[in-house]
């Protein structure tokens, strides 16, 4: 983050620049054309004489120029320093920019960080020295009870998500994308593009990276206390869950040794063990040598690919034969995400009900619990119309 | 390359509009004062557009600076931190409405050169091609070099063929052709007889003068 130069300097940088201004824009190429319409505007006046630089103004942007290099960088400075600041208003449009209503007092309790209230007690503590307040002694309100809540949220809901959408990764997997999803590689960048910068009321400046996936996780908090879980699961799909689509998920499960995988996949299925074959090799004598491997188990193929030697193909096969059996392979479906992210109806049967792990993998368990999930969400639709007495179609359309 | 126009690749800031369409202008500061002929414009927007432009954009939360006999200017904050700011001496309100929607409709980011105009994070559906992609699935059979496979594609009449074609029909018989040099030719030319010359040639009626 660049520094704001102060008024002084920024006067005194003007006086400098003051011959350039009708022919430098300051603004690149809308300044030009804006200048270009004053032109046109100004057609019917004399052209104008510009000032030649004199030997005094030289010399003076010289000595201008050293004492602001003299000066330094200007320090960094909270956005609420600058006149046009209204933190109500800021809050409001926050909320109206996501298409949620944050203008109640959770949400103003959600942008407060634990550092801020413990520096806001210490001076109290400091001004009322003597004078025990009720104030002073009470336990400052902060975000972090909205924070944890939100993380719980947040974590369900991402391995619903990645269930739903991946029902044949394994376990292993789901959990290395829902540790990379909250990670601070992902939210903080999320948090300070959904404008939460510089609403978060925090000692340290700049904000730093923890306080700001901290805040973005009391704002889901938030918004499950005030509006339900339903509302909240949604601004995540819609705010969080598109960063999925950057991350490489295969990448994300990393595995050694593929091909023992593949082999033990097939032992538990009681099929007969994968064996390697060379399908096609060309350009071998040559730095771009290609040989494609295939793997096959019971002469079906069941994956192939290719490399520069035998031993990477054989690698690269196995993996491709691994992406095949866990449906992740390139041209799978896509992310359910915007309007057809609402298909995902059924989150508490697929948060609760997780995937095979690796080591216990096979096809038909998966398949047994997709079938385990729908069994769930039936019985839980039933339950729902009996208690309220008609079906959830209709009341939540 | 220092010094060259900056320039780069089409992107959403955080995938905007895959799932919820984000404004991307958080703050629009108007600096303007209240007397000067040079903000006369800012004040008609102010007057006329401003209310309705604060309505149709909750998102947007907007400032009025009053100064006194200072430039007009626009200022216009971003969500991924960057601040662009205009100077409005001397606009008139279209001019102003115009630009005030180009900053609510911008993205932020700095305007660069777009290298080309569609950009995505997934080439292929299909796996990077090879040079196998795409064989015939009954050259997986075939023991090469073949000679099938060594034969050109398709086949025009060539100027001796229809040469040929026409001594025929004239009823020439002793036509000298060198057949083994070209084996497609040599069902069509059975029972002709071959020149040691080489060279495929019609010696039409010499022959028969002989």
């Amino acid at each position: 983050m660049s520094g704001r130069l102060s008024e002084a300097v920024i006067f005194s940088l003007r006086q400098a620049c003051r011959p350039f201004r009708r022919t430098v824009s300051p603004s690149g190429a809308i300044g030009a054309v804006a200048k270009i319409t004053q032109w046109r505007m100004l057609s019917t006046c004399p052209i104008l004489q510009y000032k030649a630089f004199s030997k005094y103004d030289v010399m003076r942007r010289h000595e201008l120029y050293r004492r602001r290099q003299e000066a330094g960088p200007e320090p960094l400075r909270h956005r609420n320093v600058r006149p046009n600041w209204n933190y109500d208003a800021e809050t409001f449009a926050f909320g109206a920019r996501l298409g949620e209503n944050t203008t109640s007092e959770t949400f103003r309790l959600a942008f407060i960080s634990p550092s801020y209230t413990e520096r806001e007690t210490a001076r109290r503590r400091e001004v009322f020295e003597d004078v025990e307040t009720i104030e002073t002694t009470q336990e400052a309100p902060n975000n972090t009870g909205l924070r944890d809540y939100g993380s719980q949220i947040l974590r369900r809901y991402i391995a619903a998500f990645c269930r739903y959408n991946f029902p044949f990764f394994p376990e292993d997997g789901i959990q290395a994308i829902s540790n990379h999803m909250q990670s601070e590689a992902i939210l903080p960048n999320i948090a300070s593009h959904l404008g939460i910068t510089d609403l978060v009321q925090c000692e340290e400046l700049p904000v730093s990276n923890a306080t700001l996936k901290d805040t973005l996780l009391a704002v889901v908090g938030a918004l499950t206390e005030d509006f339900g879980r339903p509302r909240a699961e949604s601004f995540i799909r819609d705010f969080i869950m598109t960063s999925l689509l950057d991350a490489d998920i295969n990448v994300l499960l990393d595995l050694k040794n593929p091909m023992e995988i593949v082999a033990g996949i097939l032992a538990r299925d009681s099929r007969p063990e994968p064996e390697t074959r060379l399908l096609r090799k060309g350009a071998v004598e040559t730095p771009e040598a290609y040989y494609c491997i295939g793997v096959y188990s019971d002469k079906k193929l069941l994956g192939e690919s290719f490399g520069e030697t035998l031993l990477i193909a054989e690698e690269m096969s196995a993996h491709n034969t691994l992406h095949r059996l866990f449906r992740t392979a390139i041209g799978r479906r896509p992310l359910l995400l915007g309007k057809k992210g609402k298909e995902i109806g059924n989150i508490d049967a697929y948060a609760e009900v997780p995937n095979p792990w690796l080591h216990e993998w096979t096809e038909k368990e998966c398949i047994r619990r997709l079938a385990a999930r729908a069994s769930k969400t039936a019985a839980n639709q039933q339950l729902e119309e009996e208690t309220s007495g008609q079906p959830n179609a209709v009341r939540n359309p | 390359m220092p010094g060259a126009d900056p320039s780069g690749f089409i992107s959403a800031v955080l995938h905007s509009g895959v799932g919820r369409y984000v404004c991307q202008l958080q703050r629009l500061t108007f600096k303007f004062c209240k007397e000067s002929g040079s903000s006369c414009g800012v004040r008609d927007f102010i007057e006329h557009d401003l209310m309705d432009f604060a309505r149709t954009n909750p998102g947007v939360v907007v400032y009025l600076l009053p100064v006194r006999r200072d430039t007009p200017t626009l200022f216009a904050e971003y969500l991924n931190g960057r601040e662009e700011h205009m100077e409005t001496a001397g606009w008139h309100r279209e001019y102003i409405i115009k630009f005030v929607e180009h900053l609510r409709a911008r993205s932020g980011n700095e305007i660069i050169n777009f290298r080309k105009y569609i950009r995505t994070e997934h080439p292929s559906i299909q796996g990077p091609w090879t040079p196998f992609t795409h064989q015939p699935t009954e050259w997986n059979l075939l023991n090469f070099p073949h000679a099938e496979g060594l034969q050109p594609i398709k086949f025009e009449k060539t100027a001796t063929e229809i040469v040929l074609e026409m001594a025929r029909a004239q009823g020439i018989r002793n036509i000298v052709t060198e057949a083994e040099k070209l084996p497609r030719e040599s069902a069509s030319t059975q029972g002709i007889g071959v020149s040691a010359e080489g060279v495929a040639a019609v010696t039409a009626g010499t022959d028969a003068k002989r």
